[in-house]
């Protein structure tokens, strides 16, 4: 099962018809930034024309809460609810609002792993094999940490389609969603985007509609005296990797296709030239067989 | 201004000779984490090796400094992933830094907060950064599971403080230095023992495809609270926070000593102009702070840009 996602309204038309096309699931919304949610008659209309609607409700600082509660309160009966912040979920769960979801999913920003580091084997390289696996799992693999959100009402979970971060997931028991592609490295609340174009929040909302693309050039060396920018050394440049920008999120590229007993795949269809989302649609769908 | 609150100055420490480095410098708590065995390069105090005690006799004669001198000292078992295979691990930690006589346990991860309560250690529990405490909910939640105080997130405004406080939870915020992005969802690692210098990739040059560019476009880190610490204390916060685990023990004794001073010229009555005005004609350096708009509380790009 595919699901493509966009927090671009004016990508919609794309997408539903792409999601008529191919059977596709649609999830609107975004993990990180509250201006990037669709307004509540955006999903209305939306949730009237798919079957299975994926609302993505973002990490939530205090100054957005009470918005992003009322904006879930409002959310049509037996939408998917993907919640990115734990005291957000916490409300929810307390208030006696997850009724009437169709599933109650702990997004990236709830779920870690430890594989959305790019050097995550550079860091793990002396460690005992039994380490590595213990780190090379999400941290819902912690019996504890899945309990407690299993008791705060989470029913599936998102996490980054990275091979050793999905076979350990599919461990969790729940239904597990890989995203595409694309790795979640960091999520920030100063929004980097904003802040290139000299935009304040949320009038930069339609600059983060697709990625720009971060090649590192200086590092900044902390031993430097003053600490600055400093060429990279080869071993730097040879783990570092391309970063993706959209919004506030900083992104990696994983070319993973096993998508192997995931209840669905995530594609984002911000990521990508609206001009090719068909084309990554189908390389999908063939591997979803 | 003139708040009557007292804020308590936190500084980091990483062995005796950088605790009573602190110490003498006016800290009025420490924190600091210990080396784990069985782990190579990683540690469960969330730093990687070498920025924390070296054992547990280490930790003992810090405690034992500290406490001489009436000074808490918090012990960071802030790992932010946990597993089933490592909590005897990790139970060990925990029960290192209690028996050698810490004051309070940081815990960065929500099965490892389940596991420290269901140990009932009778020591105070405070939420780490790395667990995100951005609002109500969250504030309330760790409440309930007997948290004493939490770390707020490094980019939280002076208002959403003062909306979070009163909800019967101590507020700690780290005042000085910190990250750009979100601390417990940032995966740009550095400072876990890499033997590959990666410097700090937030604040790096990058190449930006949008135009071609060579843009720090990272670079969100805000780096003092000096002109802000009446807010902070008129807002509840009652510790200041200093990062610095690892750092030049020069640089964070001079930064320990400045903050000392400017909260005890606030308790005296002093406004911000005039810490600004102390700061830049006794530590000269404070001025490339200045210059780069670097205010954690005061109206900067970087904190127009929170969303």
């Amino acid at each position: 099962m595919i699901e493509i996602r966009t927090a671009d309204m004016a990508k919609i038309g794309l997408v539903l018809e792409l999601s008529s096309e191919f059977g596709l699931n649609v999830g609107i919304g975004s993990e990180c930034c509250v201006h990037k949610l669709p307004s509540p008659g955006e999903v209305a209309e939306i949730a009237s024309q798919v079957d299975d609607l994926a609302v993505v409700t973002p990490i939530t600082p205090q100054k957005h809460y009470d918005r992003v509660l009322d904006f879930i309160r409002g959310l049509p009966h037996g939408v998917r609810l993907v919640v990115n912040d734990v005291g957000v979920l916490y409300s929810l769960e307390r208030d006696g609002m997850l009724d009437g979801f169709s599933a109650v999913v702990a997004g990236r920003g709830i779920v870690h792993t430890s594989e959305a580091c790019p050097w995550v084997d550079h860091l793990l390289r002396d460690e005992s094999e039994e380490v590595k696996d213990a780190f090379l799992q999400t941290n819902l693999n912690y019996s504890r940490t899945l309990g407690f959100f299993r008791d705060m009402g989470v029913t599936a979970l998102e996490t980054d389609l990275e091979l050793r971060t999905v076979e350990a997931a599919l461990r969790t028991g729940l239904p597990v969603a890989g995203h595409a592609e694309f790795i979640a490295v960091s999520y920030a609340r100063s929004c980097h985007t904003a802040r290139f174009f000299g935009e304040v929040p949320p009038a930069c909302r339609e600059r983060c509609n697709g990625p720009m693309e971060l090649e590192l050039v200086d590092m900044f060396d902390l031993s430097g005296s003053p600490p600055g920018f400093a060429q990279p050394s080869p071993e730097m440049l040879g783990i570092f990797p391309k970063l993706y920008l959209l919004g506030a999120t900083i992104f990696m590229k994983k070319d993973v296709h096993d998508v192997q007993g995931m209840e669905r795949v995530i594609i984002n269809g911000d990521m990508y030239d609206p001009a090719n989302l068909r084309g990554v649609v189908m390389a999908f769908d063939e591997g979803m067989g | 201004m003139g708040s009557q609150k007292k804020m308590n100055l936190m500084a980091p420490a990483e062995s005796t000779a950088t605790a009573v480095n602190v110490i003498e410098a006016g800290a009025d708590e420490i924190y600091l984490g210990l080396e784990t065995p069985g782990l190579v390069n990683l540690n469960l105090s969330g730093r990687g090796r070498s920025c924390n005690a070296k054992d547990q006799a280490e930790l003992v004669d810090i405690v034992t400094y500290a406490h001489d001198r009436g000074v808490l000292v918090d012990y960071t078992v802030n790992t932010p992933f946990m597993a089933d295979t490592l909590e005897e691990m990790y139970i060990e930690h925990v029960m290192r830094g209690v028996d050698a006589g810490v004051d309070a346990l940081i815990v960065g991860e929500f099965g490892a907060l389940a596991l420290v309560q269901e140990m009932d250690l009778g020591i105070p529990i405070h939420a780490s950064v790395l667990l995100n405490n951005f609002n109500r909910g969250q504030l309330e939640m760790l409440k309930g599971m007997g948290v004493a105080k939490v770390v707020l997130p490094f980019k939280i405004t002076i208002d959403e403080i003062r909306q979070l406080s009163g909800l019967g939870i101590e507020l700690e915020l780290f005042g000085q230095f910190g990250c750009s992005n979100i601390n417990g969802t940032c995966h740009l690692i550095h400072n876990a023992d890499e033997s590959i210098s990666l410097g700090l990739p937030c604040r790096a040059n990058y190449r930006v495809s949008e135009d071609g560019r060579l843009h720090n476009i990272l670079d969100a880190g805000t780096d003092c609270s000096l002109c802000s610490i009446g807010d902070l204390m008129d807002a509840g916060v009652s510790a200041l926070k200093v990062v610095g685990r690892c750092m030049n023990p020069e640089m964070i004794r001079t930064i320990i000593q400045t903050y000392r001073n400017a909260i005890d010229m606030v308790l005296d009555g002093a406004v911000p102009g005039e810490i600004k005005a102390w700061v830049l004609e006794e530590i000269p350096f404070w001025m490339m702070l200045c210059d780069q708009d670097r205010c954690k509380y005061l109206k900067t790009p970087i904190n127009d840009s929170y969303i």
